[in-house]
């Protein structure tokens, strides 16, 4: 399934409407429970979690997936169904 | 509390009858925070946190509903931090994520609680002494724990003598006790003002410290020993979780 026939109909008409997740940094949530989340949630190999969650950790935010907007929502509820904060934006916000 | 282990298909960890009374009242104050009712007098009257079967098609009858108008983000800090804005700068795409996530997103963290509520103290005590040879006989308390070996009656009766309790997640349920314990941790955190890692580390000292002065400091001190047990216990079954992911590290076998 490429195209969603709901993209197609979007009132905005962007087709290729490119979406990113934003997971951001908090102090209460454990690295090794964000690591897990990245790995078991998106299937990320254990290096490529890692390096995501010290993103967050230390920069403050990690784009931690792309997709159209339906995509990202599926994600941004994801992880606040795990505790992690996250947000969606354009890709070029 | 002990460490998270693996058992089979299971984790297993012991908790100590205080602690798992503190622990079942935070995750009930998480679950009424969040609109669940009170899961004390649920389980009194049906033996479970969780909701009955009459209940639950109201739920499901609910969720068909469709939701229309927008949902106000939620007043009480902590309840806002496990329903978060999913945009920081757009409005509108936060109320929009908001009308069509957030009363699942609520319903699915109270079940969660209402699993964990039960795993404290219904399924608990129920396990507490079935296990040969009793659970961790070393505990720090001293609490004998190898009579009444189905202590369902003793629900009534607690107090000094209750045996050590042992909370039995199937492996499958593991992730989502992670999240609850995330959730509890989170609600916790936000009350004590855990708002970056230098409050994290000046609670932690204050804690260990262990000096509160008047009644607010007292609430303080507790609240506080039980968000960095919780932390320390969350840890610990995160070690199990990421050694069962199935590239883990160090997995040369």
């Amino acid at each position: 399934m490429e195209i969603a026939p709901e993209e197609t109909a979007r009132a905005d008409g962007q087709l290729a409407d490119a979406w990113v997740t934003i997971v951001w940094n908090d102090p209460v949530n454990l690295m090794s429970y964000v690591t897990y989340v990245f790995r078991s949630y998106f299937g990320y190999p254990q290096e490529k979690a890692e390096k995501l969650m010290l993103e967050v950790h230390e920069e403050g935010r990690s784009a931690v997936s792309t997709g159209n907007r339906e995509q990202m929502e599926v994600d941004v509820q994801a992880m606040h169904s795990f505790g992690l904060w996250a947000t969606l934006q354009r890709s070029d916000a | 509390m002990r460490a998270f282990r693996r058992e089979g298909d299971e984790l297993v960890a012991e908790v100590d009858p205080g602690e798992r009374e503190v622990l079942a009242t935070v995750v009930a104050d998480v679950a009424e925070l969040l609109g669940g009712g009170r899961f004390e007098d649920r389980a009194r009257e049906t033996g479970s946190a969780r909701p009955g079967r009459a209940a639950a098609a109201d739920d499901a009858a609910l969720g068909v509903r469709l939701r229309l108008d927008p949902l106000p983000a939620p007043d009480d800090p902590a309840v806002h931090r496990l329903l978060p804005d999913a945009s920081r700068d757009d409005d509108a795409v936060a109320a929009e994520f908001r009308r069509l996530t957030e009363d699942d997103l609520r319903q699915q963290k109270i079940e969660r609680l209402a699993v964990l509520f039960d795993a404290l103290t219904v399924e608990a005590l129920g396990h507490g002494a079935d296990e040969p040879g009793g659970p961790g006989a070393p505990d720090a308390h001293g609490a004998p724990h190898d009579d009444h070996p189905h202590g369902r009656r003793r629900r009534r009766s607690r107090g000094r003598h209750e045996a050590v309790a042992v909370v039995r997640v199937a492996k499958e349920q593991a992730p989502a006790l992670a999240a609850t314990l995330t959730d509890v941790r989170l609600v916790l955190g936000e009350r004590l003002g855990v708002v970056d890692e230098e409050a994290s580390e000046r609670l932690e000292h204050e804690v260990v410290r262990g000096r509160p002065g008047d009644a607010a400091g007292q609430a303080r001190q507790y609240l506080g020993s039980v968000f960095l047990a919780l932390g320390w216990w969350q840890e610990t079954l995160m070690a199990c979780l990421l050694a069962d992911l199935p590239d883990a590290p160090g997995r040369q076998d």
